[in-house]
């Protein structure tokens, strides 16, 4: 294997290690609860988040299946150069 | 990866104002720029990179209480920096639809993405002829993100959060831990990123213009 590929690994094993050592101490709530106050994370739910269950997985679900359509066709398309 | 989920009322109308004005400025210079130098044939893909970035901010990945990708770095080496700043802001115009971050932040996400778009695709670039595609592909996302975070954190920094009792530099310390967590993206985008570039330049390299 070609030593750019063993730095890359090495650098990507431990820049995950970091953020897996990281998420053990605390997670992105607990973050978002330090810097902002009540006031803010109430106004969150009124009106910063659309509730609704899993619409928005649903529009991912949606949007993927069509790119990856797209993406496929356009790919193996010779019409587009 | 880096992306402001503050709700609207976050930042004070100044702030807003102030991001907004630079996101556009820095769109205005991305226009002319891509008026001279995109091709045509190009704004084809553009279309299907903002579907699919779109997409792939909705897809929460159970880590530290949720993250997600977004595919700023291929974005970045597919389309350049003047066409990926205005993917970008497409892309935050459709999260802020569907409430993945407030419309008052749009400019504010839009400055950070472009950050990470504009370091992604110039890496890519200056490391050609020093390294094989998969880990010119996998740097130009680590460091994409990595400036991303950066500015992100700076953003809020400097901005400050409304009702928060923490200004400025006091806020640096509560928000490093975003740039640690973030980092298992940065290593699920560089993998992405480098698999996929790879795929295209063997495929359809001329969809490759940085090769």
């Amino acid at each position: 294997m070609k030593k750019e590929y063993v730095a890359l690994i090495a650098l990507l094993t431990v820049l995950a290690i970091i953020s897996i050592w990281t998420s053990t101490q605390l997670s992105v709530h607990d973050v978002e609860q330090h810097i902002t106050n009540s006031t803010v994370e109430n106004s969150e739910h009124e009106e910063g988040i659309i509730e609704g269950g899993n619409i928005t997985l649903y529009i991912a679900v949606a949007f993927i299946s069509i790119v990856a359509a797209a993406v496929w066709y356009y790919v193996i398309s010779n019409k587009v150069r | 990866m880096a992306h402001i989920h503050l709700p609207d009322g976050a930042f004070s109308i100044y702030w807003v104002v102030i991001w907004w004005a630079i996101a556009l400025v820095l769109l205005v210079i991305a226009l002319r720029s891509a008026r001279k130098h995109v091709e045509i044939r190009r704004l084809a893909i553009a279309g299907m990179l903002v579907a699919a970035s779109f997409a792939v901010f909705q897809i929460d990945i159970p880590f530290a209480g949720g993250v997600h990708m977004n595919l700023t770095p291929l974005i970045g080496i597919l389309a350049g920096p003047s066409l990926g700043a205005l993917i970008m802001l497409l892309v935050n115009i459709l999260n802020a639809f569907v409430g993945h971050g407030g419309w008052g932040l749009i400019g504010a996400n839009t400055v950070v993405n472009i950050s990470e778009v504009a370091t992604s695709f110039y890496v890519f670039t200056i490391t050609k002829n020093k390294f094989e595609i998969f880990t010119r592909g996998a740097l130009a996302a680590i460091a994409g993100l990595l400036v991303g975070n950066i500015v992100l954190v700076s953003i809020i920094a400097v901005s400050g959060i409304q009702g928060s009792q923490l200004y400025g530099g006091s806020l640096i310390p509560y928000l490093t831990p975003i740039v640690l967590l973030n980092l298992i993206v940065a290593v699920a985008e560089a993998i992405v990123t480098g698999f996929v570039v790879v795929y295209l330049s063997k495929v359809r390299p001329d969809l490759v213009s940085t090769l």
